[in-house]
């Protein structure tokens, strides 16, 4: 039997994993990738697209702290979309359709490229030094030492696969799924959930009439997610919209008690933000059709994703409903939509660096944490594996804050949070919103991401460039603008500084005179937009800026102050019960993470820092 | 915003002959010059008297000045005290002015609490400050449910019910709708909860002015048995003629009040019909609202004698009983702490004032600025009001931007959360999931 002895094992070879092995490489240490289908490396499983609301800035954020999923979207992707265009600048999110085939291979190739060792195999527990991990034992029995462990399983941990009453045991469908290391973490003392997810069935093509469907391009001038993408043609590739109607709601409804969804037949919560065909059709009876869209899964692929028709009715109801829509009459399937079914780790067990509050060394990212999509999971994965990084090289660990980016609302989100179902990234989350745009990134994160080192050199050059380029622009804008040049844009008699006119409604920061707009010649014409905009934003949006970062100092202030892991709730006076309960299993480790908690009120926050500040002075520290 | 400067009452809410009231924070200095309208710089413990005005110019009152600079004060930031005449309109137009200025209400303890993280307090004390706050703000907490106008906390919340709506078809756009085209009517819909809502706003910003919710003092409900003598009682208390009394039974059918002040504490005494077991249809409109005035009340006098027995089953804050007609049945044997008077004849009076008082004080012994919830009420819709103004306009523009509408409308939530409790994102999500159909 070979013996292994690594610096960190990542278990799971999805996009949490990707991420996570990929980043622990560029940190030079031993790495090895375990999965049970090396041919699976990097698979989008469910929706042929990266990005989207709030999911789109998550990528560029990826994109900034070195991950590779940007740019691979970037090589990958057949059409590039922003979204919200005209619901205002901090919500704009980039979205691109993807050539999966493309993804998965241009992925196999960054992993092969680099020095992460992939091996075959499944892991059935752990090993432990202490309350430390020590390394992972296979199926085969084979035994791995490593100095940290990340877990990201997906949804193969006991999955079970749901279509009508037919079940099958798969982590995915045609791959099996993980058995026992559930039960080896409980009784290692992890707590366990089951969690639901779908995904719709895909078409095939050749049998969908094409003339009834309206089509849906991506923009004339797409944006590349990551900042290290040079040339960028991508294609435009076609999607299309078609509207589910009555006569299908009609056959749903009667085949209702076949959905193992009503049936009884799963436990597992699922996400209400992407609920199953069924389930649009009870609860909003008054709808008499939906928007579907059909998605190529590839560049001039014969299988078409069913966006917008999660299902696990059984296959002849799915085909059943789908008929009666005008440009299905004759649909066949390549395969059926189906629900499944995983246990999940409640992420309240984790710090937020995403190792696990018990066991040191070990993290867990992705699916397992009760997430759902691509890029909540890559995101994960990559700051798991900067930390299991920094923690074998003996340094500091990288914290995300709420006000620095979507991935740190998201961690913090989940580590306080109950997770009543798979989570998802929404914008409303972030109460600092207006504050963490797209094209504003490299501000908010590249000093976190020079200081942990996860980027590479010469992407840090090229974004310190962009923000040295943005700061010029904004204090050349608080220069003076002559009464002639501002009388051509808008209506104002004397002269004043650039900025102040840019703030009138009517004056877009195009229309000032070409010297406020000066570029350096190297940055690509998308990038030049990009920072301009950036930039009119910053000044547009001054106001609320202001307001935001007067917010962000109240959070911080609480992030500082620390509460011990073994804090004794019960025995401060004044806290309420509820408070009590749930500070107690969640654990905080500062007040701020304390203050969001659900149900603590404004005076259990009160009586809590009290304790806090009285406990630090006591102690010593502050 | 930790360390906004806060403006409240320092001595008990009421009349008396001198009230103070404290400034404290980084502009305390700023505001109290602009309450006295001068601009004179002042030193650590300067004390001078001064004009004041109110927000519209208006000299209402003068008073004493004390300085104290940081780090030497109570709270450890800048404090400025004010002692001004003890009436409680003046008082309450000193705090409109500082509000006027930029200051805010204290909450409950917030002095002690400032004064503690500022490192004014020692160790030992902590435990004991946590401790106050979280019985002042459960006292809080009960004031806001019971003793203050019900149905001004009750508007409050449908305006924050509507405003979670209109944020939640905004968050829908900008969270969820994709590339399906609702956005215009999204917007209109907005649009008119949100004038809706401004109306709401208006309208109770207006009952507040009116003073009616600020100048109701302690409540006083005298309950008991048809023909025990509470109107009698009252009468005596009140010392004016105003219940119609007579020796039918069933008399008073319906509640009477009177406004009085006992030791400075502003109180209204309130009579209320009989309650006894059988009534007809006039009488039980008025028993109806006996039982409404014991739920508002602060505290009540439970009359019984030695013919009628308490009323029994009644679930107040604070009770007093007291037997009548002592005058009558005079050895009769009397419980614990009750009271033995003779309305009729005068007797026994003095010691009910005193037990009243008592409780009065034990009702009252927070600090006042729990008291003043239904001004810290009216800033909290006017700022709401605010919000909801400018995000109007926002709508109004041809092109608008919903981000910072919504931005907006959370600004308004937000100004009433301390009222009603904190909302959280996850509030908006649920709502968005419980109305609109989400998801592709």
């Amino acid at each position: 039997m070979k013996h292994h002895r690594v610096d960190v094992v990542v278990v799971g070879g999805g996009h949490a994993g990707v991420e996570a092995a990929l980043i622990c490489d560029h940190y030079k240490i031993k790495t090895l990738l375990i999965t049970m289908d090396p041919s699976a490396i990097g698979r989008m499983s469910c929706n042929p697209a990266i990005g989207g609301l709030a999911k789109g800035q998550m990528v560029r954020e990826i994109d900034v702290l070195g991950g590779q999923m940007a740019a691979t979207t970037d090589s990958s992707g057949i059409q590039f979309k922003i979204l919200n265009k005209k619901k205002g600048r901090a919500v704009w999110s980039p979205r691109a359709q993807v050539d999966k085939r493309c993804y998965e291979k241009l992925v196999l190739e960054k992993i092969k490229k680099s020095s992460v060792e992939i091996i075959t195999g499944e892991v059935v527990s752990l090993l432990y030094k202490k309350n430390r991990v020590a390394g992972v034992t296979l199926r085969s029995l084979e035994q791995i030492y490593s100095k940290t462990v990340i877990l990201t399983a997906g949804t193969f941990l006991s999955g079970t696969i749901h279509i009508g009453e037919r079940k099958i045991n798969a982590g995915r469908m045609g791959e099996e799924r993980a058995e026992g290391l559930t039960q080896h973490l409980e009784s290692a003392g992890f707590k366990s959930g089951r969690l639901k997810t779908g995904t719709p069935p895909r078409l095939n093509r050749k049998s969908i009439n094409w003339s009834k469907a309206d089509l849906s391009l991506g923009d004339t001038n797409p944006v590349p997610f990551s900042y290290s993408t040079k040339t960028f043609n991508p294609t435009n590739e076609p999607c299309h919209t078609l509207y589910s109607n009555d006569e299908s709601h009609q056959i749903i409804k009667k085949n209702r008690d076949r959905s193992p969804m009503f049936s009884g037949d799963i436990g597992g919560v699922g996400p209400r933000y992407c609920p199953s065909i069924e389930d649009k059709v009870f609860k909003f009876p008054d709808r008499d059709s939906h928007l579907l869209f059909l998605e190529p899964e590839w560049t001039n692929s014969d299988q078409i994703y069913l966006n917008g028709f999660s299902t696990s009715l059984p296959e002849e109801t799915q085909i059943e409903s789908l008929r009666v829509i005008p440009g299905l009459e004759n649909v066949d399937f390549f395969r059926p939509g189906y629900a499944i079914e995983y246990d999940f780790f409640p992420p309240s067990q984790l710090k937020n660096t995403l190792e696990t509050k018990d066991v040191s060394g070990l993290f867990f990212a992705g699916q397992m944490n009760g997430t759902s999509g691509y890029e909540e999971a890559a995101a994960q994965g990559l700051v798991c594996g900067i930390n299991a990084s920094l923690k074998v090289l003996g340094k500091e660990q990288l914290v995300l804050t709420r006000d620095s980016s979507y991935i740190g609302v998201m961690i913090d989100d989940l580590i306080t949070k109950d997770t009543l179902e798979p989570y998802r990234m929404f914008t409303s989350r972030a109460e600092f919103r207006l504050a963490l745009r797209y094209s504003n990134t490299p501000d908010r994160l590249l000093e976190k991401a020079v200081e942990c080192g996860s980027i590479r050199k010469s992407l840090e050059d090229l974004l310190l460039s962009v923000i040295k380029q943005k700061q010029n622009m904004r204090e050349g804008l608080g220069g003076s603008m002559a009464p002639d040049e501002i009388k051509k844009i808008t209506h104002l008699k004397h002269s004043a500084p650039a900025k102040d006119v840019l703030k009138r409604n009517e004056v877009s920061i195009w229309d000032l005179p070409k010297r406020y707009l000066e570029y350096p010649p190297e940055h690509p014409a998308w990038l030049v937009n990009d920072t301009i905009y950036d930039v009119e934003s910053d000044i547009k949006y001054e106001g609320y800026i202001k307001r935001c970062i007067v917010e962000m100092r109240s959070l911080r202030k609480n992030e500082k102050i620390k509460l011990q892991n073994d804090l004794n709730y019960g025995a401060i006076p004044g806290l309420s019960s509820e408070a009590i309960e749930k500070l107690s299993t969640i654990k905080p480790e500062n007040l701020g993470q304390a203050m969001r908690v659900s149900g603590i009120t404004p005076s259990d926050m009160a009586v809590l820092a009290i304790h806090a500040v009285k406990e630090s002075v006591s102690r010593g520290t502050t | 915003m930790e360390n906004q400067t806060i403006v409240s009452q320092a001595t008990p809410f009421g009349y008396s002959s001198i009230a103070v009231i404290r400034l404290s924070g980084e502009h305390a200095f700023l505001f109290a010059s602009g309450l006295a309208n001068i601009s004179t710089p002042r030193k650590h413990l300067e004390s001078v008297l001064l004009p004041i005005f109110d927000e519209g110019g208006k000299r209402i009152d003068s008073g004493i000045f004390t300085f104290f600079k940081n780090p030497r004060s109570y709270t450890g930031e800048d404090v400025v005290e004010i002692s001004c005449h003890g009436n409680p309109l003046i008082v309450k137009m000193i705090l409109n002015h500082s509000l006027f200025l930029g200051a805010r209400l204290a909450e409950p303890g917030e002095y002690t609490k400032r004064a503690f993280l500022n490192g004014k307090m020692s160790l030992s004390q902590a435990e004991s400050v946590g401790a106050l706050i979280a019985s002042k703000s459960k006292n809080a907490i009960y004031y806001n449910n019971k003793n203050i106008e019900g149905a001004s906390t009750e508007s409050i919340n449908t305006i924050k019910e509507g405003l979670i709506s209109a944020l939640s078809a905004i968050e829908y756009e900008l969270d969820i709708s994709e590339e399906e085209d609702t956005l215009h009517k999204t917007v209109s819909n907005v649009v008119k909860i949100l004038n809706n809502n401004n109306l709401l706003c208006r309208s109770l910003i207006s009952s507040f002015d009116a003073g009616v919710a600020y100048s109701s003092g302690f409540r006083v409900v005298i309950i008991g048995r048809p023909n025990v003598g509470k109107s009698t009682l009252m009468n005596a208390l009140v010392g004016l003629n105003r219940s119609i009394v007579s020796d039918a039974a069933g008399t008073t059918r319906d509640t009477v009040t009177h406004d009085l002040i006992i030791d400075g504490y502003p109180i209204t005494m309130i009579d209320t019909a009989g309650v006894r077991e059988v009534y007809d249809n006039i009488e039980a409109e008025g028993v109806q609202r006996t039982t409404c005035e014991m739920g508002r009340a602060d505290i009540v006098l439970s009359l019984y004698s030695h013919d009628t027995k308490p009323v029994d089953n009644i679930d107040v804050k604070k009770q007093i009983n007291v037997y009548n007609k002592a005058d009558l049945h005079k050895n009769k044997k009397l419980s614990g702490s009750d009271i033995c008077i003779s309305a009729l004849h005068g007797t026994g009076l003095e010691k009910l004032n005193k037990a009243l008082m008592a409780a009065l004080l034990d009702v009252g012994s927070f600090s006042g600025d729990v008291f003043i919830n239904t001004e810290r009420q009216k800033q909290s819709v006017m700022s709401c009001e605010s919000s909801i103004l400018k995000s109007l306009a926002l709508l109004k523009k041809e092109n608008p931007v919903v981000e910072i509408v919504a931005y907006e409308i959370k600004t308004a939530i937000g100004s009433l959360d301390s009222f009603l409790g904190k909302t959280t994102t996850d509030d908006i999500l649920n709502k968005v999931f419980s109305s609109f159909c989400v998801g592709k």
